[in-house]
């Protein structure tokens, strides 16, 4: 008995000594953690009692005013780290890009998409620009940005902070957001304050990485990271102010990206969990920000998701290369997905502003777009109409203006021929959850088939990954994109599509795209308000990815543009807007990005530089037969 | 007052029925019949291996609750299911599929 007494008092000290070393383990880590947000919210206070005092339609009192909207904004950026990771909804409001931003996230992905409304810092920087301010409104949004940030000290929140898992999870996040929007001047309406906030946000991760260490000794920032980190701030603090002369290339491929790969490592050695959706599309396995395997975008594979053995998926590869070419999908059995999707043509149709209509008179209403990388995109087609591959190929098929087939007839049709049918069977085994072949089984071998053309990387994926040299043009030209010439903005790293870290979105622009080359009207095409009617997504489209694109022209959604250079000339003369077109919600500024012709030039050598090693894909020689005779006439890869 | 349906399974796992309102028009309960044999068959491959339970000879298949079964959330509320049930595993298609199961799967007695 007595000896139980003891083995339980003993047990309880241990206990207790374990807590109270849990306690002063993280103490300097939840200091910092404190500290941070609570310099936050004394910004933010500060900027709202100087709102008050100040006239904010004098000179004075607006300069007043933006003075302490950049002493909050160091704040915010001086924790940024936790900030964005750990609540992302509670950091719209304290520092959103846009009043009103539309969403359908991949984790919501059969949910209409709903609307969420910035506040901030940054709103509030652009709406003191405005003709006669109201104080009310500004003040408003500081009140919205300080009532989120007292999120950040929720139970719900500060527990995660208990163990160092959210760290490297909160890091990589603040990694991928270095690469891709940091240094761009998104979130940030003065670009002279671009790379002074940048350097606020180093310095004050430098100081967190010591707490983290003081407080997690067990699993520690490694001493490599921190010295490369070190010289990532010397390299910071000689570059010019100016984003426009960053040097945007070495800062991402010296330093960046090799410090995203220690932290992969880290994440992998320590064993880290994630607790968060923030995680959802992130793959602890990539090697690399400009690995492609760095986030699923889409299920590329359908039904067959759980196959992983290569020569079954050789086999699926195959059949739907033979479906691909196979007009037996279409209603008139002339048709197919390469009608549009020429492999030849790096999966577009490059002859054609938009392609043949299904009554092969008319033409259709939008461009075909590529479909490389298709599958690093969240939502599919041009308007975001659907959320996978597989809907939107069975779209086409069934589309009356397209291949104009229904499901119960490609089905009948494809397994009247025994090879098909023969395959497929086979296949079964590997979707126990269907009795019997179906729709799905066709689709997803035709969207495995496709995708697998999107698995090459371009000379600038080998140069950032330090494997190959690339021109000082070309280099030039990257820092145009990221600089001077915004597209980064909206075309992110790495994939330069609009899907930014943490990559669980889609993200759609106005840019105001003309009806013809001679800027007459705006395009009619209504875009994304079609699929979601609401004044800001009117003539929206989905941003589209820069890979390829010497490859892909026409360009834009309706084709109208042939070259590059058409393409660079309208941005830079301000898309729409610019170009004397009245559109009034447009997210592209109207102002000319004054770009050089050396500067165009070098912009398209980067641009060239994103053209993939694409494999030559050589059409099959015959197409399987079937027993129904009339369709044994059909042509490989259809008619028209 | 519930309608029940009954599915055979030729496994050492528990025989599932079904139970679902008694209001639900019958065309539509074919319907969700159809999407529950195929949450069970998904759920037999991704999950049971962690979530049943022995009992003799079979294994039964747990009763959740409604709290457990919030989709997409599934991912992350079990540290577990960030490695077992990522989207490159189970898709979100699937993921409803064995969440309306689990749904209606008839409470174990």
């Amino acid at each position: 008995m007595i000896k139980c007494y003891l083995v339980t008092i003993c047990l309880a000290l241990a206990a207790s000594l374990l807590i109270s070393f849990k306690d002063n383990g993280s103490a300097d880590y939840l200091s910092a953690y404190n500290s941070a947000i609570a310099q936050v919210q004394v910004t933010q206070k500060q900027l709202i009692a100087g709102i008050g005092a100040s006239d904010i339609n004098s000179e004075n009192g607006k300069r007043e005013v933006r003075n302490k909207i950049e002493d909050a904004r160091n704040a915010m950026k001086a924790a940024d780290i936790w900030l964005r990771y750990l609540e992302p909804q509670a950091y719209r409001r304290i520092n959103g890009p846009l009043p009103v931003e539309w969403e359908t996230e991949v984790f919501e992905k059969f949910e209409k998409p709903y609307k969420r409304e910035g506040t901030g810092l940054t709103l509030a920087t652009l709406y003191l620009d405005e003709e006669k301010p109201v104080k009310d409104s500004l003040l408003s949004l500081i009140q919205s940005s300080l009532s989120a940030t007292s999120v950040y000290s929720a139970n719900s929140i500060t527990g995660e902070l208990q163990t160092y898992h959210h760290f490297y999870l909160c890091n990589r996040l603040w990694l991928l957001n270095l690469a891709a929007i940091y240094t761009t001047g998104f979130e940030c309406p003065d670009p002279t304050l671009v790379i002074p906030e940048l350097r606020i946000m180093l310095s004050a991760n430098r100081n967190i990485y010591t707490a983290f260490n003081a407080s997690f000794p067990a699993t520690p920032i490694t001493a490599d990271y921190l010295s490369l980190y070190g010289r990532m701030n010397e390299f910071v603090n000689t570059q010019p102010h100016d984003i426009n002369h960053f040097d945007h290339f070495k800062f991402i491929r010296d330093y960046v990206n090799p410090l995203f790969i220690i932290n992969q490592q880290l994440i992998a050695r320590y064993h880290v969990v994630s607790h968060s959706l923030v995680d959802y599309s992130l793959n602890k396995n990539a090697v690399s920000v400009f690995d492609k395997n760095l986030y699923p975008g889409q299920n590329s594979k359908g039904v067959f998701i759980r196959v992983t053995n290569d020569s079954v998926l050789a086999e699926i590869e195959q059949v739907g290369k033979l479906l691909f070419h196979d007009p037996i999908l279409s209603g008139n059995n002339m048709r197919t997905c390469a009608s549009c999707h020429k492999p030849g043509q790096f999966f577009t149709d490059t002859a054609f502003a938009t392609s043949l209509h299904y009554n092969r008179v008319d033409r259709l209403a939008r461009n075909s777009p590529t479909l490389l990388n298709s599958s690093y995109n969240h939502l599919v087609m041009l308007d975001g109409k659907h959320s996978n591959l597989q809907d939107q190929t069975k779209a086409v098929i069934s589309n009356p203006d397209e291949m104009g087939c229904s499901e119960k007839e490609v089905l009948r049709k494809v397994l009247s021929c025994k090879q098909y049918s023969h395959i497929f069977c086979k296949l079964l085994t590997y979707t126990p959850a269907e009795k019997e072949i179906t729709y799905d089984h066709i689709v997803s071998a035709i969207t495995w088939y496709y995708s697998q053309f999107s698995r090459q990387s371009a000379p600038f994926d080998g140069a950032m990954n330090k494997a190959r040299n690339v021109s000082q043009s070309i280099q030039s030209g990257f820092n145009l994109f990221m600089g001077k010439a915004q597209c980064a903005t909206c075309h992110f790293v790495p994939q330069f599509n609009g899907v930014k870290p943490p990559y669980v979105g889609s993200e759609f622009e106005v840019i105001g795209v003309p009806e013809t080359i001679s800027y007459l009207s705006l395009s009619k095409d209504k875009g994304r308000y079609v699929m979601n009617p609401a004044k800001e997504t009117m003539n929206a489209f989905r941003t589209g990815t820069v890979r390829n694109s010497a490859h892909t022209m026409p360009y834009m959604h309706n084709g109208v543009f042939t070259t590059m250079e058409q393409v660079i000339d309208f941005y830079d003369g301000g898309g729409g807007n610019g170009h004397g077109l009245n559109v009034a919600n447009q997210t592209l500024s109207a102002d000319s990005l004054k770009l050089t012709p050396v500067e165009k030039k070098d912009l398209i050598a980067f641009i060239n530089s994103l053209n993939e090693e694409i494999p030559t894909e050589i059409a099959p020689v015959s197409l399987p037969k079937s027993r129904v005779k009339a369709l044994n006439s059909r042509k490989v890869g259809g008619i028209y | 007052m519930a309608m029940i349906t009954c599915i055979a399974y030729a496994g050492q796992r528990s025989k599932v029925r079904y139970e679902f309102p008694a209001n639900m028009p019958d065309a539509v309960k074919q319907e969700y019949i159809k999407q529950c044999d195929k949450g069970l068959a998904l759920y037999d491959i991704n999950c049971s291996g962690c979530h049943n339970t022995p009992a003799g000879k079979r294994s039964v298949i747990p009763d959740f609750s409604q709290d457990q079964l919030i989709g997409y959330e599934l991912r992350v509320k079990n540290p577990k299911h960030e490695s077992s049930i990522p989207e490159t595993t189970v898709t979100a298609e699937e993921l409803g599929l064995i969440m309306t199961f689990l749904t209606y799967k008839k409470k174990n007695e």
